[in-house]
């Protein structure tokens, strides 16, 4: 069986291969370890982590929708602190790229946590959580304002040397405005799609079924709205993207290979099946062997035009 | 040690007019699942429903490397359940979540488990435990309810055990009428209620686990319960299956799937 070369380079972040998993779907990793070889994939995404310990909405905080879940967690997380000491010491075990999602209420909140995290031993990259729709302040306004994306960013660009991923929000009109004002910030790399604000109501009860009344949409009723989002952001910038939203098996994380996106982040699937992030990286290495190719970045953004059944 | 993978189904059959058990061969599952516990079971291929569903663990046969849980058909997900037949497979996540503590020293304690529909299932694990631990069957004290008859679940493997067992449905099809909390209440008006050594375990609906919480906090007997909630993952990742507890700051929320489902019930907050 010939080997491929799964190896990606994404700006100043190196993965061994491109199969990341999603914030706020894989915890600290520790909860899927005796499942899943966390050796073997590309990087864990943290749970989003604050300033400070964080609660979280009041429930219901999670509803199934059609081929998808709506959440309103509300960022509960133990804080920056208690992950590094109580969570950090764990991953470090592992050869995974560990990258740190980070979420504040303010610029400042935003800077702290750059700052903490700059330099501890583990941490391998920021992904600023500029998109989160279930915060009242911060949040989500920091990812549909560009100019306070732009902003956010450079201001933590300014606190730490870790390559810097920003985290776009889909619930925008244009994403590549989003998308340049933080490159424009200094992101090295940035990772879409965040979750679809949305809602769920109980027709019986006629109420709605979130106590947050809205939450993010995700899960495969999303695939199709955020491959083209990758599309038209690995067309609008130079950096590198992680692509994700709605992936269920290998094929749909080719989809988004293809599409532009140069690694890819499993998130609500990770629900259904512990063991998919290795599934997942295992099928796209079968699938490239039956392509033919012998490196995994020779696909990234090669999406051709649909061809007209006429041509044979 | 737990799994995430195809188990075999080993049988598939109706108990009751809508309740079914299903027998699963899982060496895992069937040699370190304890009472409270749970599977996530995935039988799905597509995305409708997305996500697996808990179900507590009703008997174990260690021996033959099998397990079984105790569902009503009542939706996609249990409808798709149903039609599994021995040979096929159910993808099987678990076992998950903490157990029932038992008090000790455990045969002197008055056990008191309170079931509720689909509730009963665990606590007839717990029960069978307890007696096998060889607390006199008559310390171990079961009290079995359901709106009507064909809701409740478990009745004949609890009179298997020859414990004190009472069955209670709201419409009085079956057994005593009312509620599960009306046994508690006369069980101690006459006396029978051992205050000073007695452990209240619950598992059922919201509603029931509530009123079961507040005879027990009323009366000053330690009680556990066992929430239902939603579980899209079951691995404490999600954070969609919160429970809301008292803290010395205030509150917090604990995942039912690994903090839980057994929760104390004097730290649930119950709204």
């Amino acid at each position: 069986m010939s080997k491929v070369r799964m190896e990606v380079q994404l700006g100043p972040l190196r993965l061994q291969n491109p199969v990341l998993v999603a914030s706020g779907t894989f915890g600290y990793g520790s909860e899927y370890a005796d499942l899943v070889d966390l050796n073997r994939l590309g990087g864990i995404m943290v749970k989003g982590t604050t300033l400070r310990p964080r609660a979280g909405n009041p429930m219901p905080r999670m509803v199934e929708t059609a081929a998808g879940c709506l959440n309103s967690i509300g960022l509960q997380n133990v804080g920056v602190e208690a992950f590094i000491s109580e969570k950090l010491p764990f991953l470090r075990q592992y050869r995974c790229a560990v990258i740190v999602n980070i979420a504040g209420d303010t610029y400042e909140e935003f800077e702290q946590l750059a700052a903490r995290l700059d330099g501890v031993e583990g941490v391998h990259a920021l992904e600023l959580n500029v998109s989160c729709p279930n915060q009242e302040k911060g949040g989500i306004h920091f990812g549909v304002d560009p100019e306070a994306t732009r902003e956010v960013v450079s201001r933590v660009r300014r606190r730490t040397r870790l390559p810097l991923i920003v985290k776009l929000s889909p619930n925008v009109t244009d994403i590549t405005v989003n998308a340049r004002a933080a490159v424009d910030g200094g992101a090295d790399i940035l990772s879409l799609v965040n979750t679809f604000v949305g809602t769920a109501i109980d027709a019986k009860t006629r109420r709605f079924k979130l106590a947050n009344i809205t939450g993010g949409l995700s899960g495969p009723a999303i695939k199709p709205l955020a491959l083209y989002l990758v599309w038209q952001v690995a067309r609008a910038v130079k950096v590198p993207i992680i692509g994700m939203g709605g992936i269920m098996n290998a094929t749909d994380a080719v989809e988004f290979l293809l599409a532009g996106a140069s690694a890819v982040a499993v998130g609500t699937a990770n629900y259904v099946n512990p063991r998919i992030s290795i599934e997942v990286l295992e099928g796209i290495e079968q699938y490239l062997r039956e392509q033919g190719e012998k490196d995994v970045k020779d696909i990234v953004g090669t999406v051709k035009r649909c061809k007209p059944e006429s041509e044979f | 040690m737990r799994c995430a993978e195809y188990c075999e189904v080993v049988a598939n059959w109706q108990v009751a007019t809508n309740q079914f058990e299903i027998q699963l061969h899982s060496p895992i599952v069937a040699r370190h699942a304890q009472p409270g516990q749970f599977v996530q079971l995935r039988v799905q291929t597509g995305y409708e429903p997305l996500f697996g569903r808990p179900f507590s663990v009703f008997r174990t046969f260690p021996e033959r490397g099998d397990f079984s849980v105790i569902y009503l058909v009542r939706g996609t997900f249990t409808q798709l359940l149903a039609q599994k037949k021995p040979g096929d497979s159910v993808f099987v996540v678990g076992p998950l979540g903490n157990r029932f503590l038992v008090r000790q020293p455990a045969q002197e304690v008055q056990h008191v488990l309170v079931a509720g529909g689909v509730g009963a299932p665990p606590m007839y694990l717990l029960a069978e435990e307890l007696v096998q631990k060889g607390v006199p069957r008559q310390q171990v004290v079961v009290i079995n309810g359901a709106r009507r008859h064909d809701l409740l679940v478990c009745q004949e493997h609890f009179a298997e055990l020859g414990v004190p067992l009472w069955a209670v449905t709201e419409d009085g099809s079956l057994g005593e009428k009312g509620r599960v909390t009306d046994i508690l209440k006369g069980l101690n008006q006459r006396g029978e209620l051992q205050r000073e050594r007695c452990q209240v375990y619950a598992c059922g609906p919201t509603a029931m686990l509530e009123a079961v919480a507040k005879f027990a906090q009323k009366h000053n007997l330690p009680c556990q319960v066992s929430v239902e909630t939603m579980m899209p993952c079951g691995m404490g990742v999600c954070l969609g299956c919160a429970v809301k507890v008292r803290t010395p700051e205030g509150h917090d929320y604990r995942r039912a799937c690994v903090e839980g489902p057994v929760f104390d019930a004097a730290e649930v907050m119950w709204e």
